[in-house]
């Protein structure tokens, strides 16, 4: 188990090096694969526990190199992945590349919604900056890229259980 | 897998976690550990942007070969352009030098036939240019030939159907009967100078001639009439013992630029 959640874990910190690598906006911005990969990471694991552990690091990661306001991000991957949690709990099927696609596409959605939001409270205090002018510019990027991150690792995953690698027979 | 409590109370103790780094992150507690990571995922952060910088570069490469296949595009249409201008100069030019030649060709009721040159020739002795009228159109050996206002440049030298070659006056071999406009009408010979000027030779020595006096044709020789302007006189040679003297003529046209020309019959 733990070898496992050490690759899982890898692949993941990966995916981190390479968003934060990457610019923000445009044809290479990345930053939703990590929100694949948590939720990946989380129905690999099938352990809500494990993927909220993500969301954190993966959200103060992110702040640390966003332009955004501290906390953003992080704030609003956390309320993307439980509103997705809550929502599909009982009706996704974690072996499905098509539910997991789904899945993908409402943490996009409730992602950005939900940083729009936030972004525009803070900026009403004063202190926050305007994003909604550059919002919707590399959201279609972040989609086909997310798609592209899913089927990727879900291929991997699919792979290791096929040749018993880390898993319990 | 879970029950609700369960649930909750993980969301609740996350939910104050992220607000507990949030905190501490503006009241600068966080701030060690912040730079402790950035500097330790600094070795690879770099390669990576490197490599995004250089995907960046192909994109840009991208809109440079577009922006290279547009200049090439109007690059061809400026050459296009500067094709059909400088055609259309050219037909304004022909015009004008038609006009000025057909003046002077029927104010002194001379035949002629126009003709446009169609190829040059430069050689030791001679220079030559090729014209698209021959025999056909009554054109023959001797015929001299004119450009803008009565300008001679030379003697129709070969004719063939529906061409001939036009011997120019500045040619080594050309050689014209002349006169100087002035009371005495001077006369001599035109010799041509390596293609590029003419002297005129025999000028008797008891003449007075000056510089900058024009020099016609005599009209003593066949098919060529009096009047065709040759060139100026540019300068005067007079040698002790010599019977003759001579002078030097500069072309007034430009040879090098003529295309439309005049044979007169």
């Amino acid at each position: 188990m733990w070898r496992r959640n050490i690759l899982y874990l890898l692949i993941f910190i990966s995916l981190l090096i390479i968003q934060t690598s990457f610019g923000s906006v445009g044809l290479w911005a990345n930053k939703m694969n990590l929100v694949s990969a948590f939720v990946i990471a989380c129905m690999l694991y099938n352990s809500f526990t494990y993927g909220l552990v993500l969301t954190l690091i993966s959200g103060i990661y992110l702040d640390i190199y966003s332009g955004l306001n501290f906390g953003l991000i992080t704030t609003s991957l956390f309320l993307a992945v439980i509103t997705v949690y809550l929502l599909a709990k009982h009706t996704i099927s974690y072996n499905s590349i098509w539910s997991i696609l789904l899945l993908i596409i409402l943490v996009i959605v409730f992602y950005n919604f939900d940083l729009l939001i936030l972004s525009y409270i803070v900026k009403q205090f004063r202190f926050g900056i305007d994003i909604f002018h550059i919002y919707f510019i590399d959201i279609f990027w972040q989609c086909g890229l997310n798609v592209m991150a899913t089927v990727f690792v879900y291929s991997i995953r699919n792979y290791l259980k096929r040749h018993m690698i880390f898993y319990e027979k | 897998m879970y029950n609700e409590r369960s649930v909750w109370a993980k969301i609740v103790i996350f939910s104050v976690v992220i607000i507990l780094f949030i905190v501490l992150h503006y009241i600068n507690i966080l701030k060690p550990v912040e730079g402790l990571l950035t500097s330790a995922l600094k070795p690879l952060q770099v390669p990576l942007y490197r490599f995004s910088i250089y995907l960046s570069d192909s994109e840009t490469l991208y809109d440079k070969n577009e922006l290279i296949s547009e200049n090439n595009q109007l690059k061809q249409d400026v050459n296009d352009l500067v094709k059909k201008n400088s055609e259309l100069e050219t037909y304004i030019d022909e015009n004008e030098i038609l006009k000025q030649q057909i003046t002077f060709l029927e104010d002194n009721q001379l035949s002629y036939q126009t003709a446009k040159i169609i190829s040059k020739y430069s050689g030791s002795n001679k220079q030559i240019v090729v014209i698209n009228q021959g025999e056909n159109v009554g054109i023959k050996v001797g015929f001299p030939v004119i450009a803008g206002n009565g300008v001679l440049i030379g003697k129709i030298d070969e004719v063939s159907a529906n061409t001939a070659k036009v011997l120019l006056i500045t040619s080594n071999v050309s050689e014209i009967a002349a006169q100087i406009e002035n009371e005495l009408n001077t006369p001599g010979i035109i010799k041509g100078k390596h293609g590029l000027s003419m002297a005129m030779e025999l000028i008797p020595k008891q003449d007075e001639i000056t510089d900058k006096s024009i020099v016609i044709t005599s009209g003593i020789e066949n098919n060529i009439p009096k009047g065709l302007i040759i060139g100026q006189i540019e300068n005067i040679t007079e040698k002790p013992g010599d019977l003759f003297k001579e002078a030097d003529i500069i072309p007034l046209i430009d040879f090098s630029r003529l295309s439309v020309v005049s044979i007169v019959k």
